[in-house]
């Protein structure tokens, strides 16, 4: 094992955990021999599924830095660790993504290139690259060109949807657009809702 | 640092991922190397890399207000060593082969109110228990990995969690959410 150097250190919890880790070093306190009537079991099962948060700051601060070195990776495993995290993103992009995200992965699938996608969609590829990146809303698009594009890349109906609706800050788990539309602007909203509808009826004809 | 990359890994960033790794990947294969070390290095070198990508396919889940980002990774470490080892057990007999698998410790049926106590009963203990017990209970570090990273011996940091535990039942016991939870279990 290569002990490889701590990264991200915040000096109070290096601190913190200076005065822990010495407290733990000292000599072993002497056992005050009493015990309590321990329910051992309920306790086994609740540590097993407690997170970091369950400590105090200073404890976390003090675990963090006892577990912040580690080993060194070989180029081999950071690199199959590296495509791992590439892959683990694009499937969080192509699940829970927006809807620009959810057509820049499927353009990169496809091997298309911008230039002849924004040809065939009639858009300047620079608009095309903007909105992909998110830069530019998806808003400055019209429900037929967002059919196009998403019929284009053979996106599932339903994925693309929802993708909208993320993408609009609407929230498929929401109670009642309603609800919804008491925090928004409520003309925004309606124009998001009907853009929604718009495009899904259009992808429904065009499937 | 870390809050720019998870920022960026969502919005689909490209130098999202080689940057995570530098940061967290080290950090996770001493920790694997800890909580398996029974298991070959090429085992290990998977699990790591289904852990990270679980951990980013749900990264919109991570919430910064529960623990730090690594706490948040080990938690997905913890659970691909869990399931590798349900998937690569030896079959010592056929008697059990129909019965359902057992759920995994990552998930309890326990009420909310008998976590909360235990957080509760936890945080009340001094900052050196809470540690001893977060590294062997918490982050499941063998007693002698544990030991290591303390920088003290196998024996003093089984003193420490054996006595720290002491404590924390103590203080357990004495909270009625978990006292009425035991009187309803018990048969």
């Amino acid at each position: 094992m290569t002990p490889t150097p701590t990264t991200g250190h915040d000096p109070q919890g290096d601190d913190a955990a200076d005065r822990i880790l010495a407290e733990l070093r000292d000599t072993p306190e002497a056992d005050t021999g009493v015990v309590e009537p321990v329910p051992i079991e309920e306790l086994d099962r609740a540590l097993a599924v407690l997170s970091a948060d369950a400590l105090s700051a200073e404890a976390q601060a003090a675990v963090e830095r006892l577990l912040a070195s580690g080993e060194g990776l070989t180029p081999a495993a950071r690199q199959r660790m590296i495509t791992a995290v590439e892959r683990g993103l694009r499937r969080q992009r192509l699940t829970h993504g927006t809807l620009a995200s959810l057509l820049a992965v499927r353009r990169d699938e496809e091997g298309l290139p911008a230039a002849v996608l924004a040809r065939e969609l009639h858009l300047e590829e620079a608009d095309l690259l903007t909105i992909e990146s998110g830069e530019r809303d998806v808003r400055t698009l019209n429900a037929s060109q967002i059919a196009s594009w998403v019929t284009r890349l053979a996106i599932d109906r339903e994925r693309a949807v929802q993708a909208l609706r993320r993408s609009l800050g609407l929230v498929a788990t929401a109670p009642s657009y309603a609800e919804r539309a008491s925090t928004h602007n409520p003309t925004q909203h309606a124009d998001d809702v009907a853009l929604v509808t718009a495009v899904g009826e259009l992808l429904q004809q065009r499937s | 640092m870390t809050d720019e990359l998870i920022a960026d890994a969502r919005a689909g960033k490209p130098h999202a991922a080689p940057f995570l790794i530098s940061l967290h990947g080290p950090a996770l294969a001493g920790y694997l190397r800890d909580i398996a070390s029974d298991l070959s290095d090429t085992d290990r070198e998977l699990i790591a890399e289904r852990a990270v990508e679980g951990a980013v396919r749900k990264i919109d889940r991570f919430d910064a207000a529960h623990g730090p980002f690594t706490a948040w990774l080990r938690g997905f470490v913890r659970f691909e060593v869990l399931n590798w080892r349900r998937a690569t057990a030896r079959l010592h007999s056929l008697d059990g082969v129909d019965v359902p698998t057992p759920n995994p410790p990552a998930h309890t049926d326990l009420p909310g109110a008998v976590l909360a106590a235990v957080t509760d009963a936890l945080r009340t203990l001094s900052p050196a228990d809470q540690v001893i017990i977060a590294l062997h209970d918490i982050e499941q570090l063998p007693s002698k990995q544990a030991a290591a990273r303390l920088g003290i011996t196998d024996d003093a940091c089984r003193q420490r969690y054996v006595r720290a535990r002491r404590r924390l039942a103590a203080v357990a016991a004495r909270d009625p959410r978990l006292g009425a939870y035991a009187r309803e279990a018990s048969p």
